[in-house]
């Protein structure tokens, strides 16, 4: 007999959060899958399971795009790519940086030039703010 | 083509407030609460829903939003009028139980639907909810 993981409900969907919560606060360090199961209280791979079904992706997937948001953040502050790296937690800038041109498509170098173009160019915070929130608050805001 | 839903809109009365009805009472996390000049970019969501989230947008006259017309929206919005869409739960009875003893406002305890259990509450602004738990939303289940 195999069983087939559908999302949790209850108080096995409330363990596997804290795991998940303890992603968040440890994104720079990054916990262990071991880790994580004795937080939620299940096996490794119950708990790899119920992240893929529940969040969509595996609990070290899930690190990765925390990390990548996380460097987004940090690029758009000014930081270099050397130290967006280590700031979240990727102990190799090869590393950091190839899996960042995989997910976003262009390099972190190129990234920060052009969100920090649009950035200082418009005022605007490095974050996704959709145009028509913007369009209907802000004054000064006007699309490129 | 379109492939998701990734915001939506919930006007309220306090930003604050509904900070914290949604944090605390519903236990939904910050995504993003940032200042730009006098707006605030407050976003909330599911911690079990990644890719979507909720704008929590203050009424106030904006560029394009004229005094008039942000005074009938607070006027419906403190009236109930207005829907903010269904949030969807494993199980209404016992959500409806812990909400209300956090002092929710239901405006229909659960009921039996054709679709599933359903009740119906209001934020702290006063938008209406529908907390519903659809037949088939079920637990881990064996399969030989």
């Amino acid at each position: 007999m195999r069983y087939v993981v559908v999302m949790l409900t209850g108080a096995a969907l409330r363990r596997l959060l804290r795991a998940r919560d303890q992603l968040h606060a440890e994104v720079q360090r990054g916990p262990t899958l071991d880790e994580l199961a004795a937080t939620a209280g299940m096996s490794r791979a119950f708990l790899s399971r119920s992240f893929v079904t529940t969040f969509g992706a595996a609990p070290h997937q899930y690190l990765s795009h925390l990390r990548l948001e996380h460097a987004k953040r940090v690029l758009a502050g000014g930081a270099s790519v050397t130290d967006a790296c280590f700031e979240v937690g990727f102990e190799s800038v090869g590393t950091f940086s190839s899996m960042f041109h995989r997910r976003v498509g262009i390099s972190p170098r190129a990234w920060q030039r052009h969100t920090r173009a649009v950035v200082q160019g418009l005022g605007l915070p490095a974050l996704w703010i959709p145009g028509c929130f913007l369009l209907k608050y802000v004054q000064e805001y006007s699309p490129p | 083509m379109i492939l998701k839903h990734s915001h939506s809109t919930i006007y309220v009365t306090d930003q604050d407030r509904a900070k914290a009805f949604y944090t605390e009472k519903l236990g939904f996390e910050v995504r993003d609460d940032v200042k730009l000049g006098d707006f605030r970019w407050l976003t909330v969501a599911p911690k079990t829903q990644p890719d979507a989230c909720m704008v929590l947008m203050p009424i106030k006259a904006g560029p394009m939003l004229k005094q008039a017309h942000a005074d009938m929206l607070r006027e419906l919005v403190e009236a109930g009028v207005l829907g903010g869409g269904v949030l969807s739960t494993d199980d209404c009875r016992r959500d409806y139980e812990e909400l209300t003893a956090k002092g929710v406002r239901f405006v229909r305890e659960p009921m039996q639907m054709p679709y599933g259990v359903e009740a119906l509450f209001s934020d702290d602004s006063g938008t209406m909810f529908s907390l519903t738990q659809q037949h088939g939303s079920a637990t881990s289940s064996p399969r030989s």
